[in-house]
């Protein structure tokens, strides 16, 4: 199976690797959104943070991910889109986008739904450290 | 793809349990790889056949050698939820997970032996735990839905274990 040019270079050159901080000293920055988000299809696991600027913009944003290499381009095109994005906007980014633009093949749409989720799940952290989020009912999982 | 749907363990003619040793795999195999041979199909397309019924007991024997996929191969039959349906953790699981993998890529000098050793030890006590975990929670009688749950919430853990050793070895190759 061929795979895109833009899938090779996203994984061969990853954009924005690295992150803010670990885990546990990025946790009290109120400016700092991280997502952890894990694949069961695979194990494939990534973790996206993102900052945060006052007008709720997304000025920088730094992933790791340990997966395939459709993973990796997932996630590194991921960061790209939400930069300069406000939270609402990357909110908005969905993973079949993600699958187009890296002509990813069926197999692998679950790399794409991994970066979605952390983009959500990075986002749902900031805002609710900047109380922002909204009531949810308690099992929403 | 029919396949997919398969009975691992009816295509072998052994009962729906999780503790199945290799040797009564192996002996199960034997018996019904001997009566698919091609020697015994003179008729081109009945020997054609047997061949494709070969290749999934091929399949078949594979996924019940293994004690992950044989574990979420029995839950499937035992009406359990799917990994693609319910994807919960133990609480922390991530975390501590994405903590290992940090802990790893940044260890001094990744490529030393010992270094790799000690992740991988802690890797295989994992994988132990998760497999004895899950061959009690099989044992525990006919499963209730919650217990089917639990299940799947342990084997979903399970994977990322397995997805480390794999890409601990020195061997391994990223692939897209």
């Amino acid at each position: 199976m061929a795979y895109s040019n833009k899938v090779i270079d996203h994984y061969q050159h990853p954009r924005n690797v690295g992150s803010f901080g670990a885990s546990k000293d990025v946790a009290a920055r109120k400016d700092i959104g991280v997502g952890i988000v894990g694949a069961p299809e695979c194990g494939d696991v990534m973790q996206l943070q993102i900052k945060v600027d006052e007008q709720g913009k997304i000025e920088d944003a730094k992933f790791k991910c340990f997966g395939c290499g459709s993973a990796i381009a997932s996630s590194s095109l991921a960061t790209e889109w939400i930069k300069g994005k406000t939270v609402d906007e990357a909110l908005q980014i969905k993973n079949t986008q993600i699958v187009e633009e890296l002509s990813l093949p069926p197999v692998k749409i679950h790399c794409s739904v991994l970066a979605e989720d952390s983009i959500r799940t990075a986002i749902k952290d900031y805002k609710k450290k900047n109380g922002l989020l909204k009531e949810e009912p308690a099992a929403a999982h | 793809m029919s396949d997919s749907v398969d009975d691992p363990f009816a295509l072998l003619g052994l009962p729906h349990r999780f503790e199945i040793s290799s040797d009564q795999l192996q002996v199960a195999y034997l018996k019904r790889a001997a009566a698919l041979h091609p020697d015994r199909f003179p008729d081109p397309i009945r020997q054609a056949q047997a061949a494709q019924d070969a290749a999934r007991l091929n399949r078949a024997k594979a996924v019940l050698a293994d004690d992950e996929q044989r574990a979420n191969a029995l839950l499937r039959q035992l009406g359990g939820p799917v990994k693609e349906q319910d994807k919960s953790l133990p609480e922390g699981f991530l975390v501590e997970i994405m903590e290992v993998r940090q802990a790893i890529e940044e260890a001094p000098a990744s490529n030393d032996p010992s270094q790799r050793e000690h992740f991988e030890k802690w890797a295989h006590q994992q994988r132990g735990h998760y497999k004895s975990l899950v061959a009690q929670l099989f044992a525990g009688g006919p499963p209730d839905s919650q217990s089917l749950r639990e299940i799947r919430l342990q084997l979903n853990a399970w994977r990322y274990i397995e997805r480390l050793i794999e890409q601990l070895d020195p061997d391994y190759k990223l692939q897209l």
